[in-house]
C-alpha cells in the first residue's frame, strides 16, 4: 500500500504480513543442518515447547525462521514486531463493536492470531517484559487469557514457537530459556567455498526473487512431503522403558533443573525418529535429541566435571576466547538460591544426586551402569563442545546471593521510550494513551449518550482516562575507585581495571553504559577518566597511571561520590555504580595535619563516608584484593556499609574484574 | 523544506572523496544499504547529505531527531479521526514518509534504544510492521539510511553497525589550500547562492548524467565467481560476524563498476569497497589504539587477496 506524503490511510485488520519479496527458501539456505533440523523437529512435534536460534548478527537466523511459512502450508509465521504493544499481544475491546452496538466484545490480539499457525519472536531478548510475559505465558499453558477494559476472555491457543536472538545483546532471564525446548547456536559460515555460494546465493534472489523461490520449488516440495509426512508418522512413535530410564539419566549427568530435559529429550527423540522414518527410539536418538535439548539448561555439577573446556566448536582452532566464549555462552540462568552452582570453583559443586558422580562403570547392577556410563559420555560430549564461563560462577554466586534487589530501573517519566502498557493516571495527567481511554469509554456510550452535548461522537469521562507507560533501557553510570597506593600490587591493580574498563567498554549489549575513573593515593584523589563511551578515550585517559604513596581511602570514595552526584544532577535518569578496588588498609586521613589520625579514626572516617553514599541510591560493588595469608577483611566491611556487594578477587586479573562487574550489571538490571 | 532554501550544491562540496563516493554509490544503488559517517563537526556530513538528495530528481531527506518520539517514527493511531469517526486509523510516522528516500539521523549514537530497534527492524526488511494501540498494519520502509556520529562520544551497538553498509571518517581538511578553498566557496556561497549555484551547475549537471547512466548500467554488470571467493577471503579473514559484510562487499564492488561505467567488476573493485564496507565491522580487540587501524585493514585485506589466510 503507498503512503502519500503527510497522506492518511485507512486500514482494516490486516490478516497477512505484507511483503513485496516471497521467503527467501528454505532448501536454498547454506548450512545451519542444526538449525534446520530443529525448527524441522518442532514442526513434527509441537510438543517441543520452541525453538531458540541465538547466533551472531547476519548469520541467516531470521531467514531460516521465516522461510518455514513456505514448508507448512496450513500455518501462517505471525510475527510480533519490537514495537507492539501489550494490548496487540494480548487481545482487548473491541472498541467499534462497543460504540456502535454497544456490545463488549475482543478484539483478538495477537496471541489469538496465532492459535494453529506459529508464532515468530524476532530478537526475543529486546521484547520488553511486558509483552514477552503473556507470550510465554500462553505458549506454556496453551490458554489466551484476557482480563482487562472489562472483559475477561480465556480462550485455547495452540501454536509453534520459534524465536531468534544476538546474544550479545542481552540474556535471557532461565525461566524463559527454559520454556524452549531446543536451541541451537548459530554461526556464520567460516569456509570459503559456502560463504561465496551464500553471497551468490543471495544475489541471485535480489536480482530476481520469484525466479529465485521459483527454482527452487522442486526441493522445497519434496521437503514438505517429507516434513508432512514424518508429522503423520509421530504419533505411532513409540519410546521404551529403557530409552526413557537414558533419557532420565542424561538429564541428571547434566544437572538439569526439573523434569523439563528429559520430557523435551524424550519428545525430541520421538521428533528425530519419525525423520528418519523409525517407529521406536532408540540411544541414538536420544544422542542426537541431546544436543539440542542440553546446551542452555546444562549446568556445571552432576556428573560433569569442570575440567571439560572447549573453546569453540572442535576443529576450530582459530576461534579466540571471546568468540568461544559469545560462540557457546547459553541464556543466563537465574535459578533459585541454593541450587547454584557452589561458592569455590575449587571445591565439588553441589549436585542433585550423588549417583551421578561415580567415575568408574563397574557396580551392582551393570545394565543401569551401562545406561549411566552412556548418558555421561552424551553428556561429556555435549560439555566438552561448548564453552560455559566457570570461572565467573563463584564471583556471581556472590552477587546474586547477597541480594541487593532487582532494580527495574527502566520507567521513564517523559515521553521518551517504548510504549508498552496503558494504565489508569497516578497524579498529573499526561501523554494520553487514546486507544486504551477509548476502549475504555467504548461500552459506556449508549449510557452516556443522554448526556452528551449534540456533536460529541465519543464522551470520556475521567475514569476512562488512560496513560502510557513507557520504558527506556537505561545505561549504568560505572565508576571505579582504585586505589593506587602502594607498591607492586598497586601496578598490577590498575592493570587489571584499566583492562577491564577497556572490555566492558567493548561489550557489545553494554553500549549504553559510561565509565569513568577515580584513583587515589599519597593524600589526594584524582580523576582518571571522565566518563565516556568510548573505548579510544579510555585508552587515552588510562596510557599512564602514577601509582605509589599512602592510602586516602576515604579521599577516593568522597571523589567518587562527588563525580558521580555531578553526573546525576545532569541526567536524573542514569544509574549510577560505584565499584571500589581496595584492600581496605586506609592510612591516610581526609584532612592532614588533623590531632587525632589513628589507624582507627582513618577507618572510622571512611565508614561514615561509605554510609553516606550507601544511603544516596548509588549501587555499590567492592572489590577485595586484599593478599596474603593474614587477612583483616576491612573491604568487606567497607561493603556493608555501603551497602554494596563485595567480591574477592584472589587474582588481579582483568577478565575476572570485567566478569564481576558484568556480574552485578547483568544479574540486576537486564530486563 | 522550503522551496526558498537553496542547498549548496553537491559539485561544490570541497575534499571529502569518501563521504561524497558513499552518498553517491547510495544513489545509484539505493539497495545498497546506507552510509554511517563519522566524524568531527562541522565537517559537512549535513551539507552533503542534503546537496545530494537536492541533486537527484524525487530524492528527499527525512529528518529523524534524536530526540524522536516513538510514536512519531512508527507511526500511530489517528486520534483525530478515531475520536470523530470511532474508526481506528493509521497516522503513518516517519519511516513511512522515508519510504524511497533518505532516512537521516544525526548524532546516531544518542538515539534510544528502542527506536534503534524500530530502525533495524525496519532496515532488515523493507518494511515497518506496526502492532500497537490496536492498529495492526504492515507498509514498505526502504530507506538510505545516513546516520552521522561524533567517535569521540562512543561507538553504536554492533547489531545497529552491521546495518550499515559503509561507513567513512570526515576530519577537516588537512591541508591549508584547500581549507581556504572550503571557506571561499562558502562565503561565495552565502553571498549570492543562486549565482554560486549557476557556477555550478555544469557540474551538477554530468555529476546527475554519470549517476543515472551507472543507475542503467546496474543490473547489467558482471560479478565473476572469483570475485565471490575474494570476498569470503577478506570475510574470514578480517572475521567479520555473519554474512552481510561480504555480501554488502560485492553488491559495492558491483556497483564501484557501475559508476566507473564499467560491464565487469574487477578486484580492484572488491579492494576499494572493502574499504567502505569494512571498517565498522571489525572485532576490536582490547588494547588496540586506534590511528593505525585504517593501514592495518589495508595490510589485511591485501593479504586476504593474495590467498594468505584462506581456508
Amino acid at each position: 500500500m503507498t503512503v502519500e506524503a503527510g497522506g492518511k490511510f485507512s486500514v482494516e485488520l490486516r490478516s497477512d504480513r505484507e511483503t513485496a519479496w516471497p521467503d527467501f527458501p528454505f532448501s536454498a539456505i547454506v548450512g545451519l543442518d542444526d538449525a534446520k533440523m530443529a525448527l524441522l523437529m518442532h514442526a513434527i512435534n509441537p510438543r517441543l515447547g520452541g525453538v531458540l536460534l541465538g547466533g551472531e548478527r547476519g548469520s541467516g537466523k531470521t531467514v531460516l525462521v521465516r522461510a518455514m511459512s513456505a514448508l507448512i502450508a496450513d500455518k501462517r509465521l505471525i510475527e510480533v514486531p519490537l514495537n507492539a504493544t501489550e494490548d496487540r499481544v494480548v487481545g482487548s475491546v473491541d472498541a467499534r463493536a462497543a460504540l456502535l452496538l454497544g456490545e463488549r466484545r475482543l478484539q483478538p490480539g495477537l496471541l489469538h492470531e496465532a492459535d494453529g499457525n506459529m508464532l515468530h519472536l524476532d530478537e526475543i531478548n529486546l521484547l520488553p517484559e511486558s509483552v514477552l510475559q503473556p507470550i510465554m505465558e500462553a505458549a506454556s499453558s496453551g490458554f489466551a487469557a484476557v482480563e482487562r477494559e472489562g472483559l475477561s476472555v480465556r480462550s485455547v491457543t495452540r501454536f509453534l514457537l520459534f524465536a531468534t536472538m544476538d546474544p550479545e545483546e542481552g540474556l535471557l532471564p532461565a525461566a524463559v530459556s527454559d520454556h524452549f525446548g531446543l536451541y541451537v547456536h548459530v554461526r556464520g559460515e567460516r569456509m570459503r567455498a559456502q560463504r561465496a555460494e551464500i553471497v551468490s546465493r543471495r544475489l541471485a534472489y535480489e536480482r530476481d526473487p520469484f525466479a529465485f523461490v521459483h527454482g527452487g520449488e522442486a526441493d522445497t516440495s519434496v521437503l514438505r512431503a517429507k516434513l508432512t509426512e514424518a508429522k503423520e508418522r509421530l504419533s505411532r512413535v513409540a519410546i521404551d522403558a529403557e530409552a526413557m530410564e537414558l533419557a532420565v539419566m542424561i538429564a541428571r549427568e547434566a544437572n538439569c533443573p526439573g523434569h523439563r530435559a528429559e520430557l523435551f529429550l524424550a519428545e525430541a527423540a520421538r521428533a528425530i525418529a519419525s525423520w528418519k522414518g523409525v517407529e521406536c527410539v532408540r540411544a541414538e536418538e536420544l544422542r542426537e535429541a541431546a544436543r539440542f535439548v542440553l546446551p542452555h539448561r546444562m549446568r556445571p555439577g552432576g556428573g560433569e566435571r569442570s575440567g571439560e573446556h572447549g573453546s569453540g566448536e572442535p576443529g576450530d582452532s582459530s576461534a579466540k576466547d571471546r568468540q568461544g566464549d559469545g560462540s557457546a555462552e547459553p541464556p543466563d540462568k537465574e535459578t533459585d538460591s541454593g541450587s547454584l552452582h557452589g561458592t569455590d570453583s575449587e571445591t565439588r559443586p553441589e549436585s542433585h544426586s550423588d549417583n551421578s558422580r561415580l567415575e568408574d562403570c563397574s557396580g551392582a547392577d551393570p545394565a543401569a551402569e551401562a545406561t549411566r556410563c552412556e548418558a555421561k559420555e552424551i553428556v561429556e560430549a555435549i560439555g566438552g563442545a561448548f564453552t560455559v564461563r566457570r570461572l565467573d560462577f563463584s564471583i556471581r554466586d556472590r552477587l546474586l546471593r547477597s541480594g541487593s534487589g532487582r532494580r527495574a530501573l527502566t520507567r521513564s517519566d517523559s515521553a521518551q521510550g517504548r510504549y508498552v502498557r496503558a494504565a489508569p493516571p497516578k497524579g498529573k495527567i499526561a501523554d494520553v494513551a487514546f486507544d486504551a481511554t477509548f476502549r475504555a469509554a467504548a461500552p459506556y456510550q449508549t449510557m452516556r449518550r443522554h448526556g452528551k452535548t449534540p456533536g460529541t461522537a465519543i464522551a470520556v469521562e475521567r475514569e476512562d482516562l488512560r496513560m502510557k507507560r513507557r520504558e527506556r533501557r537505561v545505561g549504568a553510570t560505572l565508576l571505579f575507585v582504585v586505589d593506587a597506593s602502594g607498591s607492586m600490587a598497586a601496578q598490577q591493580r590498575m592493570r587489571a581495571v584499566k583492562g577491564a574498563i577497556l572490555s566492558l567498554l567493548q561489550d557489545a549489549y553494554r553500549k549504553r553504559d559510561s565509565i569513568g575513573m577515580v584513583a587515589f593515593r599519597k593524600q589526594t584523589a584524582e580523576r582518571i577518566l571522565p566518563f565516556t563511551r568510548s573505548v579510544e578515550a579510555a585508552s587515552i585517559h588510562l596510557r599512564e597511571l602514577p601509582t605509589g604513596g599512602k592510602t586516602p581511602l576515604a579521599a577516593g570514595l568522597l571523589k567518587g561520590w562527588e563525580t558521580l552526584q555531578a553526573a546525576r544532577a545532569r541526567d536524573k535518569n542514569i544509574v549510577p555504580v560505584m565499584i571500589v578496588v581496595t584492600d581496605g588498609k586506609a592510612n591516610a586521613g581526609l584532612r592532614s595535619g588533623l590531632p587525632d589520625t589513628t589507624a582507627g579514626a582513618i577507618w572510622r572516617e571512611c565508614l561514615s563516608v561509605g554510609e553516606q553514599i550507601g544511603k544516596s541510591g548509588i549501587f555499590v560493588l567492592v572489590v577485595d584484593t586484599e593478599q596474603g595469608f593474614v587477612r583483616l577483611g576491612q573491604a568487606a566491611l567497607l561493603a556493608e556499609a555501603m551497602q554494596g556487594d563485595c567480591c574477592r578477587l584472589e587474582h588481579l586479573d582483568e577478565s575476572a574484574m570485567a566478569e564481576a562487574v558484568r556480574g552485578l550489571l547483568g544479574q540486576k538490571y537486564q530486563p | 523544506m522550503s522551496s526558498m532554501l537553496i542547498n549548496y550544491p553537491f559539485a561544490a562540496i570541497v575534499g571529502q572523496l569518501e563521504m561524497k563516493r558513499a552518498l553517491l554509490l547510495n544513489a545509484v544503488n539505493p539497495r545498497l544499504g546506507g552510509v554511517l559517517i563519522r566524524g568531527e563537526k562541522g565537517t559537512a556530513k549535513s551539507t552533503a547529505v542534503r546537496a545530494i538528495a537536492d541533486l537527484v530528481p524525487g530524492l528527499s531527506v527525512i529528518n529523524l531527531p534524536v530526540s524522536a518520539t516513538e510514536d512519531r517514527v512508527v507511526g500511530t493511531l489517528d486520534i483525530e479521526h478515531a475520536i470523530k469517526t470511532g474508526e481506528k486509523k493509521f497516522e503513518p510516522g516517519l519511516l513511512a514518509q522515508a519510504n524511497g528516500n533518505i532516512l537521516y539521523v544525526d548524532e546516531i549514537n544518542l538515539l534510544d534504544d528502542h527506536l534503534v530497534d524500530v530502525l533495524l527492524d525496519a532496515a532488515a526488511m523493507g518494511v515497518n510492521t506496526v502492532e500497537r494501540e490496536g492498529i495492526s498494519v504492515s507498509h514498505p520502509a526502504r530507506f538510505v539510511l545516513v546516520g552521522t556520529m561524533n567517535p569521540e562520544e562512543g561507538d553504536l551497538r554492533p547489531q545497529l553497525l552491521d546495518r550499515f553498509a559503509l561507513s567513512v571518517e570526515v576530519g577537516g581538511e588537512r591541508v591549508t589550500s584547500e581549507r581556504v578553498e572550503v571557506i571561499r566557496r562558502r562565503m561565495a556561497f552565502e553571498a549570492d547562492p543562486e549565482a554560486f549555484l549557476r557556477a555550478f551547475a555544469d557540474d551538477q549537471r554530468r555529476l546527475l548524467e554519470r549517476i543515472e547512466q551507472a543507475r542503467e548500467a546496474l543490473p547489467h554488470v558482471n560479478v565473476p565467481d572469483r570475485l565471490l571467493e575474494t570476498a569470503a577471503d577478506i570475510g574470514i579473514a578480517l572475521e567479520v560476524d555473519g554474512h552481510r559484510a561480504d555480501i554488502t562487499l560485492i553488491k559495492t564492488a558491483a556497483t564501484l563498476a557501475a559508476w566507473d561505467g564499467r560491464r565487469t567488476a574487477e578486484q580492484a573493485d572488491v579492494r576499494e569497497a572493502a574499504m567502505l564496507v569494512m571498517p565498522h565491522r571489525l572485532r576490536r580487540k582490547p588494547f588496540d589504539e586506534s590511528g593505525g587501524e585504517r593501514s592495518r585493514l589495508e595490510q589485511a585485506i591485501a593479504s586476504a587477496m593474495l590467498g594468505v589466510g584462506a581456508q
